[in-house]
C-alpha cells in the first residue's frame, strides 16, 4: 500500500512540476464591484491635479497608447491657469486642436494680456459716462473668447465627458474650474458614400449608407427638406456606449409608434451591441421567429421613402444599414427600384416575385409529393420522362433532393465566404459538380437538377436577404413534409405557416396587413398604383396625416 | 380568449368554412338522395328558410347587444342553465368534429395513403388544430379568412370546368321525388346551415356588434350559393341514383376535370386545398369548444381544456367501426342533433330570453 501511495505522490509531483502554457479565463467578477464604477458617478473636481490623476487612472494612460493628454498653461487676461487637454489620437482633427484650441488658449497677444474689464456698452449723457462692464469670469471668458469652435459644452460629470471623449471629442480641464469644456472636433478615416452593393438600382439614387452615424443622418436630412424630421440619439450598451439615431417625421408618424421604438431601445440592458443586425434581434416583436419583422436597407432613398410614409428609421452607429419599422410581409417583396419604374413594369416584377416566393418555398416539396404520392397529377409523357431519368439513380427521391439541396447550400455558403477572386472558382466547381458530374455518375436525375436550379434562381429574386433565409429553412420543412405524406404534409406546412404569419406583429402592425386583418387597401396593397393615384399613406400605420396628395395631383390636366 | 375581437371578413369566413367542410364530405349527396333532381331547388328553398330563421333569431337577439347565446342562457336560467347548455354545445362540437375528421381521414386513406392508419391521420388533424389553437382564436379566424378565397375559387373552377360534361336533362323532373319530399320532408336539409350556431356564439367577439345581421346574412347567402353550385354540379354530372353512392362526392366529380391533354387528373390539387379547409374547420371547432369551456369554467388558460377536448374528439373518431357506421352517424345522428340543438334548443333559449327581457323592461317601465 505504501508503495502505491508513494507512486501516486511521485506521479502527482511529476505532473505538478510540468511547465506549460495553461491559460484559463479568470472567473473573477472584476467589472461588477470595482471602485471605478463608483467613481463613474463622480463630478469633476476644482483641482486640476485630482482631475488629471482621475483621468489617467480611468484611461489607463500608462498602457493606453492612443490616449493623448496635453498639459499646458492657459493665458487669459494676463492670468495663467494650469490646464490639460485630453483626446484620443485618430478620432480627432489634430490641425483643429493646434490652430483653434491650443493656439488661442496659449498665445499671449495684447488683448489677452490686459486685465481691463470687458465693456458691454457705454452711454454718455451730460458728460457723464455710463459703462456697462462685465466682471471678469474665467469660465465665461474661455467659453466666449478663447474657444473658436462651433460646438463647445460645459460638462460637470466625468461619466459624460468620458463618453464624449470616446466618441471623438476632446476635453479641456482648467485648474479651479469644476467642469470641463467638451469640444467637438471629430475627424476620423471613414468609408466614403458609395453605391449600394446589395440593393442595386438602375434608375434610383446611387447613395448608400456608410458606417458613420452622422454621415447617414445627413443623407436622410439632405433628402427630407422639412424641419419636422426628428433625429433623436439613444445610447445603447453599458460597456460599449454606442449611439443609435431614431428618425421620424413628427407631424406624420404615429406618436405611440415612436414611443414604443424609444421605449424598446431605452430598455436594452446589454454590455454591447455590435451591429444593427444584433439590435434587430433585441427589439423585434417575436425573437424566436425566423421571419424578419424589421426591414433593413442600405439605400438612403428607401429609408427616406419609409420616413415619408410614416415609418420610423433606426440608424446604428457602425452599421451601414438602416432599420425600417413597422413592416408587413409584403414590404419584403418591394424593391426601391419599383417606384422608379412605370407602375406596369413594377407590378409585373412584383407578380414575378410573388410567384418566385412560392416556388422557393414549395417546389422541392411539391415535386416530392407529386412523384411519390400523386403521380396521376402528372401527364403521362412527363411521368415517363421522370421515371426514365431516374432509372439509374440508386437513391430514393427524397434522399436525392436533400442531397442536392445541401450541396447547393454548401456552394452558396462557400461562395460567400471565400475571397472574391475565388468566388467564380467555387461557382464553376459547383456548377460542374451539380450539373455534369452528379448526373453522369447517376447520383441524381437531370430533372432534379432543373427543380433545384429553378428553386435557387427563384430564391434570388426575393429582394430581402433575411426573408430568403426564412424561405431556405422553411423549404427543408416542406420537403420533409411532402416526402412524409404528400399533399397532406404540404397542407400541414401551409396551415402552420399561415397561422404563424397571422400571429406575427411588427410594432403593433399585423404582419399580413393590409390583407389580414383587412384594412383599407387604397394604395397600400401588394401591387403599386400609378404615382398620381397614390393618395393615401398606409392605413395600418395610423399616421397623423393620412393624405399624401389630393385626388387631383396633376392640376395642369384640368386646364 | 381575451382580445379576440374579429372583423366582418373573419366572422363570415368562419361560418362559410364550416359549411364548406360539410359540402366537401357528403352534404350534396345527402341532399340529392332525399330530393333527387329537385336538389338545387331544395337548396334555394332551405337557403331562404335559413335566412328567415336567422332574421327571426336575430330579432330575438336584439335586446342582448354584444352578448352570445351562453349569456342569454345565463340570463334565462342562471349559471346552472348556462353550464348545461355549455356542456351540450361542447359535446356537440366534439361529436361533429370527430365524425367529420374521421370521414375525411378515411377518404384520404382510401385515395392516397393506404398504408397510413386512419387513427394516425385523425391524430395528425387533431394535433394540428391543437397547435393552431395555441395561437389564439383571433389568429385561427384570420387563417380561415385566408383559406376561404382559395376554396371558393376551387369550387367555382370545379363548377365551370365540369360545365362541358353537364347533362341539363338531369334537372328534370324539376320537383324530383315530388313537392312533399322537396318542400316538406326536405325542410330537414336545413341542418346544412348548422353554422348559424357559430354565429350565435361569436356575437360577443364581433368588433362591430352592429354588423351581426350583415355577417349572418352574408354567411348564409354565400354558403347557400356554394351549396347550390356543388349540388348542381353533382346532379348534372352523375345521375342522382348513382351519385348517392360515391364516397366524397365532390372529389368524385373532380376526377372528370381535364385541362386539355396535358392535365387529365387534377383532383390531387383539390385535395391540397381541402386539407387546408379541414385544418381550418377543426381549428375553428376546437376554438369554439375551448371558448365555451373557458367561459363556463372561467379558466384563464386554454391549454388544459384544449387537451381534454382534443382527447374527446379523438375518442369520437375511434367509435365508428366501419364506413357504414360513419355514414349513419353523419347522415342521421348528426342531422337530427343539429336540428335539435341549433334550431330547437337555441330557439327556445332565445325565445325565453327575449320574453324575459321584454317582461323585465315592461315591469321596469311601469315602475
Amino acid at each position: 500500500m505504501k508503495i502505491i501511495k508513494k507512486l501516486k505522490e511521485f506521479f502527482y509531483t511529476l505532473t505538478q512540476n510540468q511547465e506549460g502554457y495553461n491559460f484559463t479565463i479568470s472567473k473573477e467578477k472584476t467589472s461588477e464591484s470595482q471602485p471605478e464604477d463608483l467613481l463613474k458617478k463622480q463630478s469633476i473636481y476644482p483641482s486640476l491635479e485630482v482631475n488629471l490623476d482621475y483621468i489617467k487612472a480611468r484611461y489607463n494612460t500608462l498602457i493606453n497608447s492612443d490616449i493623448k493628454i496635453r498639459e499646458f498653461i492657459l493665458n487669459a487676461k494676463g492670468k495663467q491657469f494650469k490646464s490639460f487637454l485630453i483626446y484620443i489620437d485618430g478620432l480627432v482633427d489634430t490641425t483643429s486642436i493646434n490652430d483653434f484650441i491650443l493656439n488661442p488658449l496659449m498665445i499671449k497677444n495684447f488683448s489677452n494680456q490686459t486685465n481691463e474689464p470687458q465693456i458691454f456698452s457705454e452711454a454718455i449723457t451730460n458728460n457723464i459716462s455710463v459703462r456697462k462692464v462685465k466682471r471678469f469670469n474665467i469660465t465665461d471668458y474661455i467659453y466666449e473668447c478663447l474657444l473658436p469652435q462651433n460646438s463647445v459644452k460645459k460638462i460637470s460629470s466625468f461619466d459624460e465627458i468620458v463618453q464624449n471623449i470616446n466618441s471623438g471629442n476632446c476635453a479641456l480641464f482648467v485648474d479651479t474650474i469644476n467642469f470641463a469644456f467638451d469640444i467637438d472636433i471629430k475627424k476620423f478615416a471613414q468609408r466614403t458614400i458609395s453605391e449600394p452593393k446589395n440593393e442595386p438600382s438602375v434608375r434610383g439614387s446611387q447613395e448608400a449608407f456608410v458606417e458613420n452615424l452622422r454621415t447617414n443622418t445627413s443623407l436622410i436630412r439632405r433628402n427630407i427638406n422639412n424641419e419636422n424630421l426628428i433625429i433623436e440619439n439613444i445610447v445603447i450598451g453599458k460597456t460599449n456606449k454606442n449611439n443609435c439615431a431614431v428618425c421620424y417625421i413628427k407631424d406624420i408618424t404615429n406618436s405611440s409608434l415612436v414611443s414604443e421604438v424609444k421605449y424598446r431601445l431605452n430598455n436594452i440592458d446589454v454590455d454591447y451591441v455590435l451591429s444593427s443586425s444584433e439590435l434587430i434581434q433585441l427589439i423585434k416583436d417575436d425573437p424566436e421567429t425566423t421571419l424578419p419583422e424589421i426591414l433593413t436597407t442600405e439605400r438612403a432613398d428607401k429609408a427616406v421613402a419609409s420616413l415619408l410614409q410614416g415609418r420610423v428609421i433606426i440608424i446604428y452607429n457602425g452599421s451601414p444599414y438602416a432599420l425600417i419599422l413597422p413592416v408587413t410581409l409584403f414590404d419584403f417583396f418591394t424593391s426601391q427600384e419599383d417606384v422608379n419604374l412605370n407602375y406596369h413594369f413594377s407590378n409585373l416584377l412584383k407578380v414575378l416575385r410573388g410567384i418566385a416566393f412560392f416556388i422557393t418555398l414549395l417546389l422541392p416539396g411539391l415535386y416530392l409529393a407529386v412523384t411519390i404520392y400523386h403521380r396521376e397529377l402528372l401527364p403521362t409523357e412527363l411521368l415517363y420522362s421522370i421515371v426514365a431519368s431516374r432509372v439509374n439513380v440508386p437513391f430514393p427521391i427524397v434522399v436525392e433532393i436533400i442531397m442536392m439541396e445541401l450541396s447547393f447550400e454548401l456552394i452558396r455558403e462557400a461562395g460567400l465566404r471565400v475571397p472574391s477572386p475565388l468566388g467564380s472558382t467555387v461557382g464553376i466547381v459547383g456548377a460542374l459538380v451539380l450539373g455534369e458530374a452528379a448526373v453522369s455518375a447517376n447520383i441524381v436525375s437531370p430533372i432534379l437538377i432543373i427543380i433545384i436550379a429553378i428553386t435557387a434562381i427563384s430564391s434570388f429574386t426575393i429582394p430581402d436577404f433575411s426573408l430568403g433565409f426564412h424561405l431556405r429553412i422553411a423549404r427543408f420543412g416542406y420537403t420533409l413534409l411532402g416526402a412524409l405524406c404528400g399533399f397532406l404534409g404540404i397542407g400541414i406546412g401551409i396551415f402552420i405557416h399561415l397561422i404563424t404569419l397571422c400571429s406575427l406583429n411588427s410594432y403593433g402592425v399585423p404582419y399580413l396587413s393590409p390583407y389580414m386583418p383587412k384594412s383599407n387597401i387604397r394604395n397600400n396593397g401588394y401591387l403599386l398604383k400609378p404615382v398620381w393615384k397614390r393618395e393615401n399613406r398606409s392605413d395600418f400605420l395610423n399616421t397623423k396625416r393620412t393624405k399624401v396628395q389630393n385626388d387631383t395631383s396633376m392640376k395642369w390636366r384640368k386646364e | 380568449m381575451n382580445n379576440s375581437k374579429i372583423g366582418f371578413v373573419e366572422s363570415v369566413s368562419i361560418a362559410i368554412i364550416v359549411m364548406i367542410s360539410h359540402i366537401l364530405l357528403n352534404l350534396p349527396n345527402e341532399i340529392l338522395s332525399s330530393t333527387a333532381s329537385a336538389g338545387p331547388l331544395n337548396v334555394i328553398y332551405i337557403t331562404i328558410l335559413a335566412t328567415i330563421i336567422f332574421l327571426f333569431f336575430n330579432k330575438l337577439f336584439s335586446p342582448f347587444k354584444g352578448k352570445d347565446i351562453l349569456d342569454v342562457a345565463e340570463f334565462v336560467g342562471g349559471s346552472i342553465l348556462k353550464k348545461i347548455i355549455s356542456i351540450i354545445y361542447t359535446l356537440y362540437f366534439i361529436f361533429v368534429a370527430g365524425i367529420l375528421i374521421l370521414n375525411f381521414s378515411n377518404t384520404l386513406k382510401t385515395i392516397y395513403l393506404p398504408d397510413m392508419p386512419t387513427e394516425l391521420l385523425c391524430l395528425v388533424f387533431i394535433l394540428i388544430a391543437l397547435i393552431a389553437n395555441q395561437y389564439g382564436f383571433k389568429n385561427v379566424s384570420r387563417t380561415n379568412a385566408i383559406v376561404l378565397p382559395f376554396i371558393i375559387v376551387t369550387i367555382i373552377i370545379i363548377f365551370f370546368s365540369l360545365s362541358v360534361h353537364f347533362v341539363p336533362e338531369r334537372f328534370f323532373p324539376v320537383l324530383g321525388y315530388g313537392t312533399n319530399n322537396t318542400f316538406v320532408l326536405g325542410i330537414t336539409n336545413i341542418f346544412a346551415f348548422g353554422e348559424i350556431l357559430l354565429l350565435f356564439l361569436i356575437r360577443s367577439n364581433y368588433k362591430e356588434p352592429k354588423e351581426s345581421k350583415k355577417i349572418g346574412l352574408t354567411s348564409i347567402i354565400f354558403s347557400g350559393l356554394i351549396l347550390f353550385l356543388s349540388v348542381t354540379a353533382l346532379l348534372l354530372i352523375f345521375p342522382f341514383a348513382t351519385g348517392g353512392e360515391g364516397v366524397l362526392s365532390i372529389y368524385m366529380i373532380t376526377r372528370s376535370i381535364q385541362f386539355g391533354k396535358f392535365f387529365q387528373r387534377v383532383d390531387a390539387l383539390f385535395i391540397l386545398i381541402w386539407v387546408l379547409v379541414f385544418f381550418a374547420y377543426l381549428s375553428v371547432v376546437l376554438a369554439f369548444a375551448i371558448k365555451i369551456t373557458n367561459k363556463n369554467t372561467k379558466t384563464p388558460t386554454s391549454n388544459i381544456p384544449a387537451f381534454l377536448i382534443c382527447i374527446g374528439i379523438f375518442i369520437v373518431t375511434l367509435i365508428p367501426q366501419n364506413i357504414a357506421q360513419i355514414r349513419f352517424v353523419e347522415n342521421v345522428i348528426y342531422k337530427y342533433a343539429c336540428l335539435i340543438i341549433v334550431f330547437g334548443m337555441s330557439f327556445i333559449i332565445l325565445l325565453l330570453g327575449y320574453l324575459k327581457k321584454n317582461k323585465k323592461s315592461l315591469i321596469e317601465g311601469k315602475f
